[in-house]
C-alpha cells in the first residue's frame, strides 16, 4: 500500500461523514466506527486493485447489447 | 419404492412413473419430514402445501389419463426466498420485502421446474439480501445445518442446503453472487452448480448485485444436478442479463468419464491458504481423477478484490433509498456493509470491472492447457453459529466475508463450478471441493463430479436427525 492510501486510511472517520452528508444518507453513531471498519476492508482492496496497471484501452466487463 | 428422505430426484420420477408412488404420497411425505425437524433446522419460511397438493393431484390425474410425464414428475422440490412464488412475499431474507407484497407470479425458474414435472413446495430461508456466507438471519433466526445442528449451513443460500441435507426434498435451488451455492454446498455436504454467469435466466427473483448473481442447484446426485440444470436452460426474454445462446443439454454427457481431461489443481493461494481438511479433500480429489498437474490461477487475491468492491457498491447502491429510511429494520450484520458500499468512489469501480474483464482473459489463456481446475470450496468445514472469526493462513478474520475466500476469484468472471462433497476418514462433517471448467463448459465440471462419485469420494447422504 502506498504512502497516500495510509494517510486516506487514517481519514476514513472524515469521509464517512462527508461522503454520507453529501450522498444523503444518515449514519447513526453506533454504527459509525462499523461502516468505518468496512470502508477500511474496501480501502484494501481498492488498494490491491490500483497496484495493478490496466491499459487505458481495456474495456470494462459489463456489456450493453441493445 | 424408494425412501423418500434418501431418495435422488431420479428415484422419485422413476417410481411415480412406473406406478409405485403417487405424486401426492411424495409431497405428504416432504410435508411430514418438514413438520418433523424444521422446528430444529430452520430451512423453510414458508411451506406451501395446499399448492403442493393441488399441483401433485394434477400430476397424478395425468399419469392416469396416460399422459406423457416430465424428467422431473413427482418431485418436491424449494427455492431460496429471493425467487418469486405467486402469492408469497419474495422476502430476500429480509423483513422489508414482507412490505412489497405477494409476488403475482413464479419465477421463470421455477416455471420451468414445474413444466418438468416437479412440484414446489416451499421458499427457504437465507442471509438478508444474500450478503452472507453464513446461513445466519437476524429475523428468522439461522438455518442449521443438519449434520451438526449447532453449526452455520453457509450461506447465503442457507435455506436451501439445510433443506437438501435433511431428507426434506432432494432439490433446492439458491443463488450464487459470491459463492452462495457452492458455500453452503460445502459446509452442508451438497452436489453444487454454479453455471455460466449469464447460462440460467434470473427473472422473477430479487436481485443483489447484477454483475455477478448466477441462480443454480443444490441436489445429493450428479445426475440430478444434470437433469435439473437441464431443464431450466433456455432462452427467456424477460432476463436482459442472460446471454442468448441456445441449450447445452449435459444430462447423456455425465457419464462420459475423465480419461483424456486436462485436470490440474489450483496452486498458490488456493493450496496454502486452505486448513488441513481442505487440502486433504483436494488432495483426494486429485489423486481420484489422476490430476498430478499444478497450474497458478490468475491473481486470486485482486480477483477476489475486485469482487468484493463490486458487490459493496452494486449491493449499496440496491438498497440505498430504503437503508436511507429504514436502517433500523436490516440485519445489523448487513446493514452498515451496505452503508460503507454506498460510499466507495466510483473509479474503483470501474477500475474492478476493467479487471474483470482483463482478469477473464487470462483465466481464458490458462484454460488453454487445462479442462478442469480444482481447488478447496471453503476454507474450513462448518462453523458453529454464532462464531464471529476463524483462523485464516495465519491471521483471524470474520467469518461472515470470508468463508467465500475461494468460491469468490470463480464467480468473479462466471465461470461454470461445481462444488462436490468430500468425507474425508475421521471427519464429521463434509467438505466441498469446486471442480472448475471454461465459460459454458458445464459439463467437464459435471463429469467430473460424476467420477468422484463413482468413485466413492463425492457424496451427498442424508443427515441423521
Amino acid at each position: 500500500m502506498n504512502e497516500a492510501s495510509k494517510n486516506v486510511i487514517a481519514d476514513a472517520g472524515a469521509y464517512v461523514d462527508t461522503a454520507s452528508a453529501l450522498i444523503g444518507l444518515p449514519i447513526p453513531e453506533a454504527s459509525k466506527p462499523i461502516v468505518v471498519a468496512n470502508l477500511e476492508v474496501a480501502m484494501r482492496m481498492a488498494a490491491l486493485l490500483d497496484g495493478f496497471e490496466l491499459d487505458d484501452r481495456e474495456e470494462p466487463a459489463p456489456v450493453f447489447r441493445p | 419404492m424408494t425412501k423418500f428422505s434418501t431418495a435422488t430426484c431420479r428415484d422419485l420420477t422413476d417410481d411415480f412413473k412406473a406406478g409405485r408412488a403417487t405424486a401426492r404420497r411424495h409431497v405428504e411425505a416432504s410435508l411430514a419430514r418438514i413438520a418433523a425437524y424444521d422446528t430444529r433446522v430452520n430451512a423453510f419460511t414458508d411451506v406451501l402445501a395446499d399448492r403442493a397438493l393441488a399441483r401433485a393431484d394434477m400430476l397424478d390425474a395425468a399419469r392416469s389419463r396416460g399422459e406423457a410425464l416430465g424428467p422431473l414428475a413427482g418431485v418436491p422440490f424449494a427455492v431460496k426466498n429471493l425467487f418469486d412464488a405467486e402469492g408469497v412475499p419474495t422476502r430476500a431474507g429480509s423483513r422489508i420485502n414482507v412490505d412489497k407484497g405477494l409476488s403475482r407470479a413464479d419465477a421463470t425458474l421455477i416455471r420451468k421446474l414445474e413444466a418438468a414435472g416437479a412440484i414446489l413446495i416451499g421458499c427457504l430461508n437465507m442471509g438478508e439480501y444474500a450478503y452472507d456466507f453464513t446461513g445466519e438471519n437476524a429475523h428468522y433466526g439461522p438455518s442449521h445445518n443438519p449434520h451438526d445442528l449447532a453449526r452455520m449451513t453457509g450461506g447465503s443460500s442457507g435455506g436451501s442446503g439445510a433443506c437438501v441435507a435433511a431428507g426434506m426434498v432432494p432439490l433446492a435451488l439458491g443463488s450464487d453472487t459470491n459463492g452462495s451455492i457452492r458455500v453452503p454446498s460445502s459446509l452442508c455436504g451438497l452436489f453444487g452448480l454454479k453455471p455460466t454467469f449469464g447460462r440460467l435466466s434470473r427473472a422473477g427473483t430479487f436481485p443483489f448485485v447484477a454483475s455477478l448473481d448466477h441462480l443454480g442447484p443444490m441436489t445429493r446426485s450428479v445426475a440430478d444436478l444434470a437433469v435439473t440444470y437441464d431443464c431450466m436452460q433456455g432462452r427467456d426474454e424477460s432476463d436482459p442479463a442472460q446471454t442468448p445462446r441456445e441449450s447445452e443439454p449435459v444430462s447423456g454427457l455425465v457419464d462420459a468419464g475423465v480419461a483424456g481431461l486436462r485436470i490440474a489443481r489450483a496452486a498458490g493461494f488456493f493450496e496454502e491458504a486452505a486448513d488441513p481438511p481442505g487440502r486433504m479433500a483436494v488432495e483426494r480429489v486429485c489423486a481420484t481423477l489422476g490430476a498430478t498437474a499444478r497450474v497458478d490461477y490468475p491473481e486470486p487475491l485482486r480477483a477476489r478484490a475486485a469482487a468484493f468492491l463490486i458487490t459493496m457498491a452494486e449491493g449499496a447502491a440496491l438498497h440505498l433509498d430504503t437503508i436511507r429510511t429504514r436502517a433500523a429494520e436490516y440485519d445489523p450484520d448487513v446493514r452498515e456493509r451496505l452503508m460503507a458500499g454506498a460510499l466507495l468512489p466510483a473509479a474503483w469501480i470501474q477500475k474492478a470491472q476493467k479487471f474483470r474483464r482483463w482478469h477473464a482473459a487470462a483465466a481464458a489463456r490458462m484454460f488453454e492447457d487445462v479442462d478442469i481446475l480444482i481447488a478447496p470450496a471453503t476454507p474450513c468445514q462448518a462453523p458453529l453459529i454464532g462464531q464471529k472469526t476463524f483462523m485464516f493462513a495465519g491471521a483471524e478474520v470474520p467469518v461472515r466475508a470470508n468463508l467465500g475466500v475461494f468460491t469468490q476469484p470463480f464467480s468473479f468472471i462466471g465461470l461454470p463450478v461445481v462444488s462436490a462433497p468430500v468425507w474425508l476418514e475421521g471427519e464429521t462433517m463434509p467438505i466441498g471441493v469446486q471442480l472448475i471448467a471454461p465459460p459454458w463448459r458445464e459439463d467437464l465440471a459435471l463429469r467430473a463430479a460424476r467420477a468422484l462419485e463413482i468413485a466413492g469420494l463425492a457424496r451427498a447422504p442424508v443427515a441423521q436427525l
